[in-house]
């Protein structure tokens, strides 16, 4: 589903302008990508988890250097998702089965 | 790690940047909830730019087992919901660490050592420190190469305000020595810094590794060294810090004798001269005083003898009637006679003048060829005959570089000009006249 297709649908369930739906996204998401930034997580009802972890320094063998190498630590974003979302997308497309 | 704000907090957030009320706000995100469901059960991905894309992942079917009977089971085939965040959302987390690079470590495959990022950046540092002071002296080192011939040559596009001043050079020998001097000094320095950092950094881990390798870390290849950690910590960090120390220290001996062999030429080369200043001055005040037409009885003795105006029409240079024979030695140059002989390198020329039989190129002589060489007493204050030598020699030179290098040769025309401008004139006509119009500036 792409972003259009998402603002569309948005905007039909929720009754608002697709111009407003569109701000409103953007919104939520910068709003929660700043949280992300600052190392805050937080849970989405029915949605998953996003999370910020730090991800500690690595040693790892580089076959091009032939060496070890240090990787340095790094921060990132995990989600989890709910069980309700998981449990409601689990065998899609199986059905059939 | 991380900590956590809630969903509310996170909805207040949000309705007051969009100036909607929360109520409004909560029922948004929730339809949102739904619109990704749906989206992901009908075509599998949902993406939103600038933030992540949802996908929904095949798992197959795989054996398991039941956390709490134990039995073994069969995990059915299943989809799972993953989240990939984009470029924009990733380097924003980041930040932090945005500046921060792999490092490669001079271990085999056998050493194994884990080491926190500030250990690791600070020796990364050091050694970046250790290499740049390192490259330094290298290059120092790599312009005193021998040669048969030694090629050393003047560039007369550098330093041109330096050309007549002794002290000028005076003053570039003595910072270059203390430059190489603080350079060997920095090594020194930071040489004692590297050393003591391992050996603290190979005491905290042994404290440390007990706890890591207690900890799960089943990513690392060198698990099989995991019981030899603590032992072969100390040893793997103290191998590395002599090799590391051995390299350097070499370089920095290294330095320390080249900046001795330098002060040590220089002395001598200031010896040699300071003999033969007594016995000159007298000489050359005889040879010089009848020659001057208006002498300036306000100006001292000293200047009267080096104060000379020339003769009426005389292109022709008077030759110092003090010459020498030097032997060139291997490795020698002109440049180098020069200083050793006359007081100053920039005053070449004349010897490469005086020998046009014996040399062709000025950037190479012959080993154990006789050089006449010029005798002189004060190379700060040149006589007029020996200032027309000089601008002789380079008018010598300017030809044979026009011959072989002519993009060069204008500088050398330009030098004839500051020791003589009068021989500029008097060769106008026989040079290129581009070269001439430069030579001319100042």
């Amino acid at each position: 589903m792409t972003y259009r297709e998402l603002i569309d649908q948005l905007a039909e369930s929720t009754g608002k302008s697709k111009a407003q739906t569109k701000e409103l996204l953007e919104d939520a998401i910068s709003v929660l990508s700043g949280q992300l930034a600052h190392g805050n997580g937080v849970s989405i009802p029915d949605l998953g988890t996003f999370g910020c972890k730090v991800k500690e320094v690595q040693k790892v063998y580089s076959p091009h250097y032939k060496k070890y190498m240090l990787v340095p630590p790094k921060r990132v974003v995990e989600f989890s998702p709910s069980s309700v979302l998981k449990d409601e997308l689990k065998f899609v497309g199986k059905e059939d089965e | 790690m991380s900590e956590k704000i809630t969903f509310s907090e996170l909805v207040d957030l949000i309705a007051e940047q969009s100036k909607q009320s929360q109520a409004s706000t909560n029922s948004f995100i929730g339809e949102l909830v739904n619109i990704i469901e749906s989206g992901l059960r009908k075509s599998g991905s949902v993406s939103i730019s600038g933030f992540g894309k949802f996908e929904l992942r095949w798992m197959n079917e795989r054996p398991g087992v039941n956390p709490q009977t134990g039995e073994e089971i069969t995990i059915p085939g299943q989809n799972k919901v993953v989240f990939k965040p984009y470029k924009a959302l990733r380097e924003d987390v980041n930040r932090p660490y945005s500046k921060m690079e792999p490092q490669v470590l001079d271990e085999s495959p056998k050493d194994s050592s884990d080491k926190k990022s500030d250990d690791s950046l600070e020796e990364n540092a050091q050694k970046t420190v250790i290499a740049s002071s390192a490259k330094s002296s290298t290059e120092e080192d790599e312009s005193d190469d021998g040669n048969d011939f030694l090629i050393e040559r003047p560039n007369p596009a550098k330093d041109k305000s330096d050309l007549k001043s002794t002290n000028g050079l005076d003053e570039a020998i003595k910072s270059d020595e203390s430059s190489k001097k603080e350079d060997t000094e920095e090594i020194n320095s930071i040489q004692e810094k590297s050393v003591p950092i391992p050996k603290s950094t190979g005491s905290e881990k042994s404290s440390e590794g007990t706890d890591e390798s207690n900890a799960v870390q089943p990513k690392l290849p060198a698990d099989q060294n995991m019981p030899a950690l603590n032992a072969g910590n100390k040893a793997a960090l103290a191998k590395k810090a002599k090799d590391s120390g051995k390299f350097n220290w070499t370089y920095a001996a290294a330095a320390v004798i080249v900046a001795l062999a330098i002060f040590i030429i220089f002395l001598l080369s200031r010896q040699y001269i300071g003999d033969d200043t007594p016995q000159l001055a007298s000489e050359q005040e005889q040879i010089t005083a009848p020659v001057t037409p208006t002498p300036e009885l306000n100006e001292s003795s000293e200047e009267v003898a080096q104060e000379t105006e020339p003769p009426p029409s005389e292109p022709d240079p008077v030759p110092e009637a003090e010459t020498e024979i030097h032997t060139v030695d291997q490795g020698e140059s002109l440049w180098s006679i020069s200083e050793s002989d006359l007081g100053n390198p920039y005053l070449w020329p004349m010897i490469y003048g005086l020998n046009l039989d014996q040399i062709d190129n000025p950037n190479i002589i012959p080993v154990s060829a006789d050089l006449t060489v010029p005798v002189i007493s004060d190379s700060d204050n040149l006589s007029e005959s020996q200032l027309e030598q000089v601008a002789e020699g380079y008018l010598a030179v300017y030809q044979w570089t026009k011959t072989n290098n002519p993009e060069e040769a204008k500088y050398f025309l330009w030098a004839v000009g500051v020791f003589s401008p009068d021989m500029l004139d008097l060769a106008a006509s026989s040079v290129d006249q581009a070269d001439l119009t430069f030579a001319k500036t100042r």
